[in-house]
């Protein structure tokens, strides 16, 4: 259920790590990430993937505002969210955020409930203790732990992955939120339990209208989950195509992208087709520290020319989505 | 073993061996009802129970299963390396050598399990990042694992047999060699682990998670290498893995394994086919993929077993959609259901006609 609203605008994102600078050596900057523009729009669920090191967690860290970004402007309903930081704006509770390790997530020496009710103490002042103890048993039901009582007492380590997921899901609701950044929470669950985690995201966002940016390395999850929603490719912190899901199911257009589809597994060994490479030029990954302004995919990309290596690529728009190529013959996509 | 070893330094090395030293397809290793107990003080964990498994010669097979299902505790078996207070209870692992002879992995002694481990059967562990001494080379892990089999190998030696373990699975080996750990990607690294277990030209490598931390392009090259070293050397590899994605994907054989207990085994595209276990069943349509219809994807219900209270009768019926009364009297047997597809479902319908 999304409309098109605009809930959050990140305009040119640049992150910058710094690394070395000793006595001897150079200081080095890493770019992190690069010229990112993305509009994140109201109910909306948009599945970010990219392989380890692309910059996707902290992306998601600038979304919440744990990181903030060297240069860009990030909004929150058009206001600068470095002006909204107080705790009175509704901004800090409206965007709520999910990590990966639900273990590390949780304290373990604390029960459910006191995990449920630090949040709802601080920002609920007006609910009397039970009440608050009434919010905290109805989210973790709302979220599929019934019933509450047998759950409330119990310790992290009591309790399966699948259900601390779903308790850091129950804790993220106590700010009625309008934009939860989930990363990777499906990573370390067992596979058996996986979709049912999922499904719960999918329902919060339709029933409750509450927008999904679903971080992940695995497109089939992300295209399980953002069905009907948008998915941004990215590599090596920039975005490299940005479109719904479904065009991008159907006909991804990056080389990149084309390159990720045929690397993931299907489950059918008759679609399984071994044989073939990937269609790319190397394995070698650029090296951040030398790329100057071209496209970071150009040490792996079969179309690669001279060209894109030092101009700088703009976005062009193919059939609804962006793609960030400045090659206009990538081949259609045949499945 | 000291006949062995002087056969192996006679034999030809990795990358001039011909294919298919062995018939393919013929078992490498045998596994017969084995049974494996960690004993605490209170009470017992069965990790693995009567399990029974074929590894064939120039294939590959998947053992897979959610965590806590058993797979590393086979694989540890094999190599009879299980740590207290686990013991295999009991069951037979048989290694058969190329010229017809057997070793029974469990009557080797301390001396005897040093030569066969990494030798007759290496591993890759997961997680490539935390295998590799930070503080040595790369050469001198090749080197370091060639001196405690073959203590007369010198250090040319072992650059040689090194450069040419590396080329197989697609490394710069002049330049590898030199490196230290962290100066390789996730990538490599796994590489250079792959390397290393072809080092002493094994029958069996077993591939513990190997792509688990590494992203799709990574892990489809890996693989592509993986099989083709399997296919052209002959060498039998058991992947341990929870992604039923890969196990479709690149594997021969396979064998799902639940609480323990190896609920299918077959040949995988078999497997895919008739899913002869509802367990299999859960798990592939559990399983998201970039294609198909969507709607009929759906999670298994229930939460995986507590080894410690495990139910009456077959393991899975308290989350099987199709199980019944009959199911909770006695525990099914592994069965024929079709050409080498075994299941350990005692319902008909689900049995290839």
């Amino acid at each position: 259920m999304s409309n098109n609203e605009v809930l959050m605008q990140l305009k040119n994102i640049h992150m910058v790590f710094e690394k070395g600078g000793g006595i001897f050596s150079r200081e080095r900057y890493f770019h992190v990430l690069k010229d990112i523009n993305l509009d994140i729009y109201k109910g909306e669920i948009l599945a970010i993937v990219g392989e380890s090191g692309c910059g996707k967690t902290t992306l998601g860290k600038i979304i919440t505002g744990l990181l903030k970004p060297g240069k860009g402007e990030i909004t929150y309903q058009g206001q600068n969210i470095y002006r909204l930081m107080g705790m009175d704006s509704g901004y800090k509770k409206a965007v709520q955020f999910i990590q990966q390790d639900s273990y590390a997530a949780l304290n373990p020496v604390k029960t459910i409930r006191d995990s449920m009710m630090a949040p709802i103490r601080v920002h609920h002042k007006e609910l009397s203790y039970a009440q608050g103890e009434k919010l905290a048993g109805e989210l973790l039901e709302r979220v599929g732990l019934a019933p509450a009582e047998q759950f409330l007492s119990k310790f992290p380590h009591q309790m399966s992955g699948g259900q601390r997921q779903r308790v850091l899901m129950a804790r993220a609701l106590t700010m009625d939120p309008r934009l939860i950044v989930a990363d990777e929470p499906v990573s370390m669950i067992d596979v058996s339990m996986r979709l049912a985690i999922l499904n719960l995201m999918s329902e919060l966002n339709r029933e409750m209208g509450i927008a999904f940016v679903y971080i992940t390395h695995d497109l089939s999850t992300a295209r399980y989950i953002a069905n009907s929603g948008r998915i941004c490719v990215m590599y090596m912190g920039e975005i490299m195509e940005l479109s719904s899901m479904d065009e991008l199911i159907r006909s991804p257009k990056h080389p990149y992208s084309q390159a990720l589809f045929k690397a993931v597994p299907v489950p059918d060994p008759d679609c399984a087709d071994i044989d073939t490479p990937l269609p790319l030029k190397s394995m070698e990954l650029m090296d951040l520290e030398k790329r100057n302004g071209g496209c970071p995919f150009y040490s792996r990309c079969i179309y690669g020319k001279e060209k894109c290596l030092c101009e700088p690529v703009e976005y062009r728009q193919v059939d609804g989505a962006y793609v960030k190529c400045v090659y206009e013959g990538v081949p259609k996509w045949e499945m | 073993m000291d006949r062995r070893k002087s056969e192996k330094r006679e034999k030809p090395d990795m990358a001039e061996r011909k294919p298919n030293p062995g018939p393919p397809g013929e078992n490498t290793v045998t596994i017969k009802d084995l049974t494996v107990e960690y004993k605490m003080k209170k009470y017992s964990i069965r990790a693995a129970s009567r399990v029974s498994l074929d590894i064939r010669r120039g294939r590959m097979t998947a053992l897979v299963g959610e965590s806590g299902s058993g797979k590393t505790t086979v694989a540890s078996a094999l190599l009879n390396c299980i740590s207290t207070p686990g013991e295999i209870v009991s069951g037979d692992i048989i290694f058969h050598e190329k010229d017809g002879s057997v070793v029974e992995v469990g009557k080797l002694n301390e001396k005897q399990l040093n030569a066969f481990r990494w030798s007759r059967i290496s591993m890759v562990f997961q997680g490539a990042q935390s295998s590799l001494n930070p503080v040595m080379t790369i050469l001198d892990h090749f080197y370091e694992t060639m001196k405690v089999h073959e203590p007369k190998t010198t250090k040319s030696d072992a650059a040689d047999r090194t450069r040419r373990v590396l080329s197989v699975v697609n490394l710069n080996a002049d330049r590898i060699m030199k490196m230290y750990p962290h100066e390789l990607s996730g990538g490599m690294k796994q590489r250079v682990m792959i390397a290393m277990s072809l080092l002493l030209d094994p029958e069996l490598i077993i591939l513990d998670e190997p792509t688990t931390a590494l992203d799709v392009i990574t892990q489809d090259y890996i693989f592509k290498i993986l099989k083709k070293i399997n296919k052209e050397t002959g060498i039998a590899m058991l992947l341990l893995t929870h992604d039923i994605s890969i196990v479709a994907k690149f594997t021969d054989y396979m064998a799902v394994m639940y609480a323990g207990r190896v609920v299918e085994y077959g040949r995988t595209a078999d497997v895919f086919r008739h899913k002869a276990h509802p367990y299999t069943r859960g798990l592939i349509m559990a399983t998201p993929s970039l294609y198909g219809d969507l709607e009929s994807m759906k999670p298994i219900g229930g939460a995986p077993p507590d080894l410690m209270e495990l139910p009456e009768g077959c393991v899975f019926r308290p989350r099987c959609p199709y199980a019944d009364e009959t199911c909770g009297r006695e525990e099914p047997i592994l069965r024929t259901v079709g050409e080498n597809h075994l299941s350990r479902c005692q319902k008909e319908v689900f049995h290839v006609k």
